[in-house]
């Protein structure tokens, strides 16, 4: 009997030990991939990499979110550019964000780091990446740093010092805190420069299509770096070379053509995948256009903007569609032409949302020029005058002197950049004058209150300042 | 689409009826019975008739019992034999059955004893003065005692102790419950126990004995269910607490964990939605965890634990519960989930058994940590078949309503709103008073949930068994509809199988347990619309097409009523399947293995038909498909001995577990469809969208317990468990718990029984142990990337999904716990208080992060240190006990405080200034109200900081008042009253805590959306002292802020009558005549009132605009045959 126990007691012990470690081991999940597996091959880390181009498009579902349609919603409204017909309770619009309201975090800061993330993780996976070229790991280095230049720029323009971070190890980067501005542009800078020198200078990589970041795609970024830096000389160096040397870029003569796909005017483009459902339109048309007829539109540019448009300005034709509703005629934003009605499901796309473009550059040199950058006060009208022209305008006939031309300049980019990825909002912050603009404008709002100095920067969100002590509000909040 | 389900159901009935009818002839035409009694010849006739057959007619005819031990005659009963005795003697009888075996027999007192003349000259002695051909009686001195005991109804029982009083010697019945003592005193007294019985005591007197149990009438002995075994009250270590069919049957409730509220001390059960299949929260001892996930026990299941992957990202929390088997990270409907138990018929459970305690819970090592629910469904009982027919029908309606403004007011309110903010109605902003007629009014609460829902369940259960074989077969069917305007059901068809089968010389034991069921839902979400202002245009319009144009021209999103026409259905099929099989390979040494298999399978369909959207949008139709499917399998090879060591009983177990579970779910999306009626099929939708789910676990586990009884006085359980799971890396998967309990019955003390005659139990008790948990995610400790949603010029693209943790580990549960157990007055009143202490660290938990590190959580042991202790107290009293009149009161109270220890470096973790070391971790952080300023009329907040703005910052940089929210105590009393045949029972169920206001979480009043009447008492003026802030349609942050502060948060408790239950059962001379056995009709109604200051629908739902809990009356009949 004893003996009967022992021997089955031992059989059981036996049997766990030799089997317990099978009895507990799992195969690999089926429908996800290793780290390590992903920066083993060129095609998975093109897979990689790519997903970052998707997963801003699409993080959201498809419909607008950062870096695809939220700066040129949100901080249109947060300026003087953007009315929502449906005015109740709009935060952006009324100036008055909560560090409590999920909306800036919705909006904004989750995606940011998601894809920020997503960035740091390629990075990485691509700097131990042995058994890749290194020419490979470089072109896809030189997209991914590029793309986290672009990321990082919206943050610290729209929240002030933000945490930059560059690494995936949560342990470290966790308890972060803000980063100074000014150190966040050193790196954005010095990011660029390696895109720079890791693109390659035309398209031919991505099918001729514009849509994925080359070497114009980094200088341009960093020309506008530069001229919020103010170093002008090098803002105006690198307008200067993609107006002057790329070769590759043109004003679109037609104003209704410089959104479409590829445009000769755009240098970088987001692709919409037109297999994927409704998506032939672009996030930001889907969001912005008009989607009735005799119905307001969900967004409608402000009084004083419309006011902004020099008479007989072929973008006020072109670039505005007005919407007549009840006697009342609103006008909406319309470069892209393409909203939720126009969409054809499954139809080819004929727009992609455009992030980069040769109008921008010019005016970027031309602000550099009349700030002190080589060709001075006549270069940058010239420069002007050739945004100008475009639209059917007079050239500039203003005095000659700095402010003048450089007052100019900012209404040139107000008309020329309205509605768009927030020009106008981060510009006013930039060129110091949100406080003089936004003191008449806030107060006119339908329902509006005081504008507060402190507005001008988006609230840290609550809930990650719950879980990061060391992340700082801004004042005000 | 509800005839076709109507139908469905019914034909569904009539297979079931017809597999009755089959199975019931079958077995009444193999039952018989027949003979008489009272002669002392034999008349039998047979051709290879069972021997026991004959010994059944003897004892029939003669009144003598035959009496032999298996293992020592290896007489089988069921050996064949043909046999023609007309009016023989026994003697005659007796030779012709022992002819050719070496057996001799006897007769003794009543019985006939046959035994082995070797055996009784080895080891007894020869027996005295027998008499092999005499039918004489002769009573002499025999050295041995032999016995047998039965039950009331003459069945044996076997492994009952029989214990010489006083001595060491004890014996254990065999499989045909007989047993035998030598060196017996005549006046020696047995104590005979088992299970289930009342204990007896007697004195030997004769040389045979046969000794008739009673079943328990008190608790205190009735089988308890725990982790693989049973015990008793009486001789339990730990803390276990059951609730009985009988108190499940009186609750018309479609979730069993619904019948639980209120019924186990310490034990909180929280319904999340009113919906039928909504996910359920189950706590045991108070919140364990800083981790937001689900409080939920180990669910097993006649033996098969109910694991749910959790691979549904973030659908499961602390507070929602788990999604269950919905793990859909896309679609979890209306409900937010879908309850395991949503797919287990009530009727079919016998009990369900809540371990608390390290004793109990230990044995289930790394999952026991909150606790462990078994689940144990109905078996047959040997005897005579019994048909049971239940059917009932009821009505719901929401428990209770808010008042809300009507037209008149809401206008006044929107007018005075834009007076205040000093800026007039517009179009895009004012369309409730400039498009709407102004003269309309709904009540939109009614429209919502003002229903009357309707429940119809019917069950039907065949049950019966002999010897050898028992079974029960039970159907049910249950549809209700849902409070709901809007169409909305459920209904469910189960099936359930039980069957145990002895054989092999009663050496084996097998049985069989199979679970099927097949639940659908059908919801419309549109709960939130009965906030919409009163003057709302109709919701259709002419045509009978959602009113689109009427409600606003244009602006679609406004229009919330699309739902109705968006109908959400899932199909559930849940299989739940066991197979045990004991076998005795000596004495007191058994073998035994469980096998257990489980499926369940959840296919959803959700559908936007393009007559649910707005016309003017353009709109196309899309679908979305969900399959769920979860498979889990379990082994448990066991050795179990038993065997009597000194004085005392040691039970000893060993076991081994491998349990392994696959989730694969998939959701396809179907996009652009042009025509509606092609919904129904993925394959017609021009665009499509498939992602999947899939997730693995498996676990692995030595286990071991023993148990040493010493007279029933002193009682040592230990138990030990290591457990391997593979949601651990490499290295870590391994962990060992373990846990001993002492209990010491004082009142079996001769002291006490001397001079405390009245206390019939008096017990102390204490355990201490370890449990673990290991409910994360699987897959955890590894990077991963996966496709993303849609490719990226046309390459498959991939995107990070998880930040990997491959260093944690095990999380710990230490559980301490002392408890006295009392009976008073031989049983009739009964009371338990029990204390207890756990701590909870190096918890597994998704650790909270920013976003800036990528990801919002990562698989994380956290440094907290976690506290509950507390108190619980049951009380039951059998008030009046008489044989017409009977009268039973139970009362429980759990009472639990929750305490962080310690948590180093709180300061830099994500919870720093949101826990704190020595407080409760439900701590809300608000703003203190300081009313509403009589200059603006806008609500003002305590300065805490005194920096001159208020601000909602956690820490010292803002305003922030920390409140606890820990529900202080909760409990239930229940009364049971019978006077003859009537039956009354009511059930309280009582909650003291905090909750949200109900008009927390509304728009601040002046916007689009209905208010609270109590509103009204608003400021209007400067000077004006008021409740309630100015009406704005504009609010500011001041009217953000009272959502969070401590005006949104008011007292919740509550006393609601859950159950009340009355039934008449028909006198028995009537139904006699109807050939029933017994038929009762009755009422019920759950749910029925709740006694509480708390303003709103219900003070458990506190979120206004979720489907609220609905009471529910109904009425039926059983009839059994």
């Amino acid at each position: 009997m004893r003996r009967w126990i022992v021997t089955v007691l031992l059989y059981f012990f036996l049997f766990y030990h030799i089997s317990c470690r099978k009895l507990v081991e799992i195969p690999p999940p089926v429908n996800s991939i290793t780290t390590s597996q992903v920066f083993s091959d060129s095609s998975d880390v093109a897979a990689a990499v790519l997903g970052i181009y998707s997963n801003i498009e699409y993080l959201n579902g498809g419909s607008f979110s950062f870096c695809n349609g939220a700066q040129t919603i949100l901080c249109g409204l947060s300026s003087d550019e953007l009315v929502p017909y449906n005015v109740s309770g709009d935060q952006f619009y009324l100036n008055e964000l909560s560090p409590i309201s999920g909306i800036v975090s919705s909006h904004f800061w989750n995606p940011a780091y998601t894809h920020i993330y997503h960035i740091n993780a390629c990075i990485e996976g691509l700097e131990r990446a042995n058994s890749v070229s290194s020419a490979i790991k470089n072109h896809y280095l030189g997209e991914a740093k590029f793309l986290r230049a672009l990321l990082y720029f919206y943050m610290i323009n729209l929240f002030g010092d933000v945490p930059y971070i560059t690494s995936t190890d949560w342990a470290k980067t966790s308890l972060s805190s803000r980063t100074p501005k000014s150190e966040a542009y050193q790196q954005i800078i010095s990011d660029l420069r390696d895109a720079q020198e890791f693109l390659p200078s035309d398209y031919s990589y991505s099918g001729g299509q514009k849509t994925r970041a080359n070497r114009w795609a980094a200088t341009a970024l960093l020309a506008r770096v530069y001229l919020y830096t103010e170093d002008w000389t090098n803002a105006a160096m690198e307008a200067n070379s993609i107006i002057e040397n790329s070769g590759l870029f043109t004003l679109s003569a037609d104003l209704d053509n410089v959104f479409t796909c590829n445009s000769e005017e755009a240098i970088l483009q987001w692709q919409m995948d037109t297999n994927y459902p409704t998506y032939s339109a672009t996030a930001e048309g889907a969001e912005i256009l008009p989607a009735f007829e005799n119905v307001p539109p969900q967004y409608y540019i402000s009084e004083q903007l419309l006011a902004s448009f020099e008479p007989k300005d072929r973008r006020r034709t072109s670039w505005l569609d007005s919407i007549n509703a009840g006697g009342i005629a609103y006008f909406a934003p319309y470069k892209y032409k393409i909203g939720v009605r126009e969409a054809v499901p499954g139809g080819r796309a004929t727009e992609y949302c455009t992030v980069l473009r040769l109008a921008e550059q010019y005016l970027i040199r031309a602000e550099a020029r009349a700030n002190g950058a080589p060709g001075g006060l006549s270069a940058a009208i010239q420069d002007l005058n050739f945004i100008r022209s475009r639209s059917m305008l007079a050239d500039y006939s203003g005095p000659i002197d700095k402010i003048a031309v450089l007052n100019s300049i900012y209404h040139e980019r107000q008309i020329e950049l309205f509605v768009e990825w927030g020009h106008r909002w981060l510009d006013l912050k930039r060129i110091g004058k949100v406080d003089s603009v936004m003191n008449v404008a806030t107060p006119k709002k339908i329902g509006g209150h005081k504008w507060n100095r402190y507005q001008q920067l988006y609230p840290i969100p609550q809930t990650e300042r719950n879980f990061n002590p060391n992340l700082t509000q801004n004042a005000g909040y | 689409m509800r005839p076709l389900l109507l139908l469905k159901g019914r034909r569904f009935c009539r297979a079931l009826l017809t597999a009755f009818i089959i199975f019931f002839s079958c077995y009444i035409s193999n039952a018989q019975a027949s003979g008489r009694g009272g002669e002392s010849t034999v008349t039998f006739k047979g051709k290879d008739v069972p021997l026991n057959d004959l010994f059944k007619a003897i004892k029939k005819q003669t009144g003598y019992t035959v009496m032999y031990s298996l293992s020592v005659t290896q007489l089988d009963g069921k050996e064949k034999v043909t046999v023609n005795f007309n009016k023989a003697g026994i003697v005659e009888v007796m030779a012709y059955v022992l002819k050719g075996r070496d057996l001799v027999w006897t007769i003794v007192d009543e019985s006939i004893l046959i035994y082995k003349e070797d055996g009784v000259k080895k080891n007894i002695g020869p027996p005295v003065g027998v008499r092999e051909k005499s039918d004489t009686v002769i009573n002499t001195v025999l050295p041995m005692v032999m016995g047998k005991v039965t039950d009331a109804e003459d069945k044996p029982i076997p492994g009952a102790t029989v214990m010489v009083k006083g001595t060491r010697d004890g014996a254990v019945t065999d499989n045909e419950g007989v047993f035998s003592l030598a060196n017996v005193n005549v006046n020696a007294q047995l104590v005979i126990t088992s299970l289930g019985f009342k204990p007896r005591e007697l004195v030997v007197k004769g040389k045979t004995i046969q000794v008739k149990m009673n079943v328990a009438v008190s608790d205190l002995d009735e089988t308890l269910i725990i982790g693989y075994g049973t015990t008793t009250k009486r001789l339990a270590t730990g803390n276990i607490a059951t609730v009985t069919a009988k108190e499940i049957e009186k609750q018309p409730v479609t979730n069993p964990l619904q019948a639980l509220q209120g019924r186990v001390a310490g034990m909180v059960v929280t319904q999340t939605s009113g919906y039928a299949s909504a996910p359920f929260t189950v706590e045991i001892r108070g919140r364990n965890t800083i981790g937001n996930v689900p409080s939920d026990p180990l669910y097993i299941i006649d033996g098969v634990p109910l694991t749910v992957l959790e691979v549904a990202n973030g659908s499961s929390s602390y507070t929602g519960g788990s999604s269950g088997f919905v793990q859909n990270p896309y679609m979890s409907g209306p409900a937010g989930g879908q309850s395991p138990f949503f797919s287990i018929n009530p009727a079919d459970i016998e009990s369900i058994t809540v371990l608390k305690d390290a004793d109990a819970t230990a044995i289930y090592g790394s999952r026991g940590a909150n606790g462990v629910i078994l689940i144990t469904t109905k078996g047959g009982r040997n005897g005579k078949s019994v048909l049971d027919m239940k059917l009932y029908q009821g009505v719901s309606a929401v428990t209770r309503h808010y008042n809300l403004l009507n037209t008149q007011q809401y206008l006044q309110m929107r007018k005075e709103a834009f007076a205040n903010d000093d800026y007039s109605p517009g179009p895009g902003y004012a369309y409730d008073l400039l498009n709407w007629d102004t003269t309309r009014y709904t009540d939109w609460q009614k429209y919502v949930w003002g229903n009357l829902g309707k429940t119809t369940d019917a069950q039907l259960s065949l049950s019966g068994g002999n010897k050898l074989t028992n079974f029960r077969i039970g159907a049910g069917y249950r549809y209700l509809t849902d409070i709901t305007t809007a169409k909305g059901a459920s209904q469910r068809g189960s099936l359930q199988f039980k069957i145990a089968y002895k054989g092999f010389d009663q050496k084996l034991d097998l049985s069989f347990s199979n679970d099927y069921s097949v639940a659908k839902t059908n919801m419309v979400d549109i709960s939130s619309m009965a906030l919409t202002s009163p003057n709302g245009p109709p919701v259709f319009d002419i045509g009978g097409n959602l009113n689109f144009m009427g409600w606003y021209p244009g602006e679609a999103p406004l229009y919330a009523f699309s739902q109705l026409r968006q109908p959400y259905e899932s199909t559930t099929y849940f299989l739940n399947s066991r197979v045990g099989i004991n076998y005795q390979i000596a004495k007191g040494l058994v073998v035994s293995s469980n096998f257990g298999y489980s499926n369940a399978i959840v296919n959803q369909k959700s559908i936007t038909p393009i007559t649910s959207q707005n016309p003017a949008n353009n709109p196309t139709g899309s679908s979305r498909y969900g399959y769920n499917s979860t498979v889990n399998w379990i082994v448990e090879p066991q050795i179990k001995y038993d065997s009597y060591i000194s004085k005392g009983r040691l039970e000893a177990l060993i076991g081994l577990s491998a349990q392994n579970v696959k989730f694969d779910g998939n959701y396809v999306t179907g996009y652009n469809y042009v025509n509606d009626n092609l919904l129904g099929s993925i394959s017609s939708a021009p665009f499509k969208d498939a992602r999947d789910t899939y997730g693995r676990y498996k676990y692995a586990a030595i286990f071991g317990r023993v148990n040493y009884n010493w007279e029933n006085k002193y009682i040592l359980n230990a138990s030990a468990r290591r457990d391997g799971s593979s949601r651990f890396g490499s290295g870590r998967q391994f962990g060992n718990f373990g846990a001993v309990g002492v209990a010491w019955i004082f009142s079996e003390e001769h002291l006490m029984k001397d001079n405390l005659s009245f206390l019939s139990l008096g017990k102390i008790r204490a355990s201490y142990g370890t449990t673990g948990n290991d409910q994360i995610g699987d897959y955890g400790y590894l990077t991963r990337w996966v496709a993303t949603s849609v490719p990226y010029q046309g390459v498959q693209s991939y995107r990070p999904t998880q930040h990997a943790n491959p260093g944690y580990q095990w999380q710990l549960n230490r559980k301490l716990e002392m408890a006295l157990d009392l009976n008073f007055l031989n049983d009739r009143i009964n009371f338990e208080i029990a204390w207890y202490k756990n701590r909870c660290n190096n918890q597994l938990i998704f650790y909270p992060l920013p976003i800036i590190t990528g990801f919002y959580s990562v698989i994380a042991n956290s440094p907290a240190d976690v506290q509950n202790t507390g108190t619980e107290f049951v009380l039951n009293a059998r008030v009046i006990d008489r044989e017409k009149l009977d009268w039973n009161i139970s009362f429980n109270l759990g009472v639990n405080r929750n305490k962080l220890i310690a948590f180093p470096n709180l300061d830099q973790s994500p919870y720093a200034n949101q826990i704190f070391v020595g407080r409760s971790l439900t701590l809300k952080h608000i703003l203190h109200y300081t009313g509403v300023d009589p200059k603006t009329g806008e609500y003002t907040y305590e300065d805490k900081n005194k920096d001159g703005v208020i601000t909602t910052n956690l820490g010292p940089t803002g305003d922030l008042y920390d409140l606890d929210f820990t529900t202080k105590y909760a409990g239930g009393f229940g009364s049971d009253l019978k006077y003859r045949n009537w039956q009354l029972n009511l059930f309280f169920y009582f909650k003291k805590r905090m909750g949200l206001n109900a008009y927390a979480n509304i728009q601040p009043p002046g916007g689009i959306s209905n208010a609270p009447e109590e509103v009204l008492n608003r400021w209007k003026y400067p000077g004006d002292k008021a409740d309630f802030a100015r009406f704005t349609t504009n609010p500011v942050l001041s009217d953000f802020f009272l959502s969070n502060s401590d005006a949104a948060y008011t007292d919740a408790s509550f006393i609601r009558l859950s159950n009340i239950s009355l039934s008449y059962t028909l006198p028995e001379k009537w139904t006699r005549h109807a050939r029933m056995n017994s038929c009762r009709v009755y009422f019920q109604g759950q749910n029925i009132f709740v006694i509480s200051n708390y303003k709103g629908v219900d003070p458990e739902t506190q979120n206004f605009g979720g489907m609220p809990p609905e009471k529910i009356f109904t009425g039926g009949l059983e009839i059994i045959f």
